[in-house]
């Protein structure tokens, strides 16, 4: 089992890239679950997806302890509430926010078999583990200041086992890093990535260095690669090309029934009976297995005559609902 | 400790059974096991009585007749002792209703990195004639047999574990479904027990909260391969009984593995089971250091805690944004 994992907060912004990433997981056939960390307040509703679970953490966006804002120390806190909670026992392909997959990584791994992606512009010169000496302060926070540290940075390819062992001292370290006098000189990445090399290093996990600039392209340095998949990934949101891979299916133990034209669904125990506005309650009818997202709008739009692209974002908004809800699953097709 | 919900599964005559959440003090709670215990003290029936208890929160309910309950099954056990006099069963006994508290505990692995817990190692065997003799005398017995540094605070090492700690407090809170609090200090003490030594069934904090110690989290660390035996730490569950708490006989045990943090309520009763190291030698001991967190009402933001970047939490993560 492979869990792709981004952390992300939820906002407009992020939402956009959320779903970019979304988009590009799917194309590209990636195996397993993906899985968006939402840092937010406890009890806030979570961001709904076609194809990613949202898993609501702690938001650490300011640090609870120092005070300090950096929202990079989401990531690893995001990482240890979830697997720590959860108890998760995979491989997780760990994708930076606003990163793209455009080839999948199927590879699973053991423990003790990490990769990640090279960080070839990683600072170096006579500081602490080979650093620049703007991090003299690390020696008095690190044991082995000599430690060679592996060059790499996300996307990272690693055993949950392992991913929690590191994820508090990742977590511990950039609230460190982030003390170093002038560190808002450095690029606002640098704390998370040398964080996650230290502890990389300081639990000897011997993370492997590879190139997976085929696999993934970074919105920090993806330049035209980026523009162009963002270009096509636009222009499959305006003529639908998604939706024909999404294929809505009905969970099995749902019961429905229609009273005066309104439908109703009973979803077991937990949720109980939910009410469906009309779209909601013409979507559901026509989900029959066969139907993907895309003949579902096709067949709406010829009975009601509304709009592609407002027909578009109805069924997708109605049948991300239904899928939060327990109604459906949505399957994707080649 | 604050009272969790007791789920309660009842079975009725015809195979018939309804599983629901009750509050422990719920005076239902009381009349079912007081039916039943009744019935099984007298041997026959009892007057029936008529039971109406809520379901999901209210919005439903569920009705029987007392005559229709055969048994009572509840997570965490509830324990019924009825009161008798002499030895004729008593018309109508009275049931004592005590709840087992079985404590939360979490346990962390690898909780150092490989040269930290190295240097923990390192440090422990530099300090081998630092360490005292820690005995608790409580009249009767000696409570405890080990060595240690009881002003470990003010090392370095301690402040190492002190920051990890605080890193994972967030979490370790929300583990125990407690509310985020301002940390007043981090107490620790580094130990070294040996062949013999032990630390009988103890409380870090009084029931009357007197003592601010809310988790008690032990860290260990040893040589490996490990040249001793024994030494778990047992975790007790209590007895609560109308405020009144006391150890029960049940316990959770937790082996004391190297680089692992063992963390509980520090108002749970807790053992160190005996050690035996055959060697005797300072150097094979099984070492823990012991960090108490202190919890205060208000935030004071003078206060900085392990590498002096930490202050108290003045405000939970997850709600600042």
């Amino acid at each position: 089992m492979i869990y792709t994992v981004f952390v992300s907060a939820d906002d407009v912004e992020e939402q956009k890239e959320a779903e970019l990433i979304e988009y590009a997981w799917q194309r590209c056939g990636q195996a397993g679950e993906l899985i968006r960390l939402v840092p937010s307040p406890p009890g806030a509703t979570l961001p709904n997806h076609s194809l990613a679970r949202a898993e609501q953490t702690l938001s650490w966006t300011k640090h609870p302890y120092i005070q300090d804002y950096y929202p990079g120390y989401n990531v690893p806190a995001a990482l240890l509430e979830w697997l720590q909670r959860d108890a998760i026992d995979a491989t997780i392909l760990l994708l930076e926010s606003g990163s793209i997959l455009r080839q999948a990584i199927d590879q699973e791994v053991e423990p003790g078999a990490s990769m990640g992606h090279t960080w070839n512009t990683m600072p170096s010169g006579d500081g602490p583990f080979a650093l620049s000496e703007k991090y003299t302060a690390l020696r008095a926070w690190c044991v082995n200041r000599d430690l060679e540290l592996p060059r790499v940075q996300l996307p990272l390819l690693i055993h949950s086992s392992d991913l929690l062992k590191i994820c508090p001292r990742w977590l511990e370290l950039i609230g460190l890093i982030r003390t170093v006098p002038d560190i808002d000189t450095a690029p606002p990445g640098h704390p998370l990535k040398l964080a996650l090399a230290i502890a990389a290093a300081e639990y000897r996990l011997g993370i492997r260095e590879e190139d997976l600039t085929s696999n993934v392209i970074e919105a920090e340095d993806g330049g035209q690669n980026y523009l162009d998949y963002y270009e096509a990934y636009e222009a499959a949101w305006a003529n639908g090309d998604h939706l024909r891979s999404l294929l809505p299916k009905r969970r099995p133990g749902v019961r429905q029934a229609c009273v005066l034209d309104q439908w109703y669904l009973e979803l077991g125990s937990d949720t109980g009976l939910v009410s469906l506005n009309v779209s909601a309650g013409a979507i559901w009818q026509l989900c029959d297995g066969q139907r993907t997202l895309m003949d579902i709008v096709e067949t709406l739009q010829a009975t009601y005559g509304i709009p592609l692209k407002t027909m578009m974002e109805d069924v997708t908004e109605a049948a991300k609902i239904l899928r939060y809800q327990g109604a459906i699953n949505l399957e994707t097709v080649a | 400790m604050s009272h969790s919900m007791i789920e309660l599964r009842l079975l009725l005559e015809g195979g018939q059974s309804q599983s629901l959440d009750i509050a422990p003090d719920s005076p239902e709670l009381a009349r079912l096991f007081h039916v039943l215990g009744s019935r099984s003290a007298s041997g026959a029936g009892s007057d029936e009585q008529f039971f109406q208890l809520p379901l999901d929160g209210g919005k439903e309910s569920f009705s029987f007749s007392s005559t229709q309950l055969v048994a009572i099954s509840t997570r965490p056990p509830v324990l019924i002792q009825f009161e008798q006099q002499d030895s004729a069963p008593p018309p109508a006994a009275q049931p004592l209703i005590e709840q087992i508290e079985r404590p939360h505990h979490m346990v962390i692995d690898d909780f150092l990195g490989h040269y930290e817990h190295q240097d923990m190692l390192a440090y422990a065997m530099q300090q081998a004639d630092a360490f005292d003799p820690g005995t608790v005398e409580t009249g009767e017995q000696q409570a405890r047999q080990n060595l240690a540094i009881l002003e470990f605070a003010q090392a370095a090492h301690s402040r190492l574990i002190c920051n990890r700690l605080l890193t994972w407090l967030p979490r370790i809170l929300q583990s125990f479904g407690m509310a985020p609090f301002p940390v007043q200090q981090v107490e620790s003490q580094l130990t070294a027990s040996n062949d013999g030594h032990y630390y009988r069934a103890h409380l870090d904090a009084d029931q009357d909260r007197d003592l601010r110690r809310a988790l008690t989290c032990v860290y260990y660390f040893s040589k490996q391969p490990s040249q001793f035996s024994g030494g778990a730490l047992r975790i007790y569950d209590a007895i609560n009984d109308g405020g009144q708490r006391w150890q029960a006989d049940s316990f959770q045990q937790c082996e004391s593995v190297s680089n692992r943090m063992v963390i509980f309520p520090s108002d749970s009763f807790h053992e160190l089971m005996p050690i035996r190291c055959p060697s005797g030698k300072f150097e094979d001991s099984r070492f823990a250091v012991t960090n108490w967190i202190w919890q205060q009402d208000q935030p004071d933001d003078a206060l900085t805690h392990g590498w002096g970047h930490m202050h108290c939490a003045s405000e939970p993560a997850g709600r600042m944004d």
